[in-house]
């Protein structure tokens, strides 16, 4: 299951929530919202992981994939909420050295309010 | 950790359509044999993503998403292990051929792709494959008990 949302009618963030196990048909409605919000223009995305039980590789290669042009464009994709599993793959494929993660949506929002760069200069 | 080891062992097999709607089955088979076992959820966890990942790849690559095609899993239990065997009579491919993707030129490229035989071998201890394109492709991975 994948929403996507603002979190308030002013703000240009998008937010996406992702619930069960993130395989192939999920990861393919990620796909094509993502796809949707960059259409859209919409560079400033925050994935909320909070009721994901595990993202397969075709999730993690769907961020992956999207990175590029987000940041290209000004914006980032930053993960939320992600639970032990979850976190301990992204450990496994060393992503923390291409998405940042944050413990809350405040977090994130924050840091997108901030300017604060999408990784470590 | 151990908290339940069978005293001989055991045998389960899946025999179903290649299609991502039964990867849900193949995920509960797999945990509920998992732990039986002994292994703890976050363990139990890694082999379902590891043999979802394998028959994820049977789905989209083996058979090209035809669903009139049969994967096959079988799982082997003992008092150390657990051994997942999937196998497919589909299109093979050369696992030598496939490396460690490089994260970073997957993002310039804006590619998909290419992570889960990665996930499968740093989530299990051993994983190794025996192709036959068209007869028999088989992965086996192995997970021990700590």
């Amino acid at each position: 299951m994948v929403n996507a949302s603002g979190t308030k009618s002013t703000s240009p963030i998008a937010i996406i929530r992702v619930g069960g196990y993130m395989e192939m048909t999920t990861s393919d409605e990620l796909d094509k919202v993502l796809d949707g919000l960059i259409q859209k223009q919409s560079y400033q995305i925050i994935v909320d992981l909070a009721n994901v039980d595990y993202v397969s590789s075709r999730g993690w290669s769907i961020f992956l994939s999207k990175i590029k042009e987000i940041r290209e464009n000004g914006g980032d994709l930053k993960l939320i909420n992600l639970t032990t599993n979850v976190y301990e793959v992204y450990k496994v494929l060393e992503f923390f050295w291409f998405l940042r993660v944050y413990d809350s949506i405040d977090d994130a929002v924050s840091d997108f309010e901030n300017n604060v760069p999408p990784m470590p200069e | 950790m151990v908290n339940k080891l069978p005293k001989t062992q055991k045998k389960y097999q899946l025999k179903i359509p290649s299609q991502s709607d039964n990867l849900a089955l193949i995920r509960e088979l797999i945990a509920k044999v998992a732990s039986q076992v002994g292994f703890d959820d976050e363990e139990a966890n890694k082999i379902e993503l590891a043999v979802d990942e394998a028959c994820t790849n049977v789905i989209k690559h083996a058979y090209n998403h035809n669903s009139n095609q049969i994967i096959d899993v079988l799982v082997k239990t003992d008092t150390k292990k657990i051994t997942v065997i999937v196998s497919d009579k589909g299109l093979g491919f050369n696992p030598d051929k496939v490396k460690t993707p490089d994260l970073n030129e997957s993002i310039k490229a804006g590619k998909k792709g290419g992570l889960g035989i990665c996930l499968m071998r740093t989530l299990m201890d051993k994983v190794y494959f025996q192709i036959k394109p068209g007869q028999k492709n088989q992965v086996t991975m192995i997970k021990y008990i700590n």
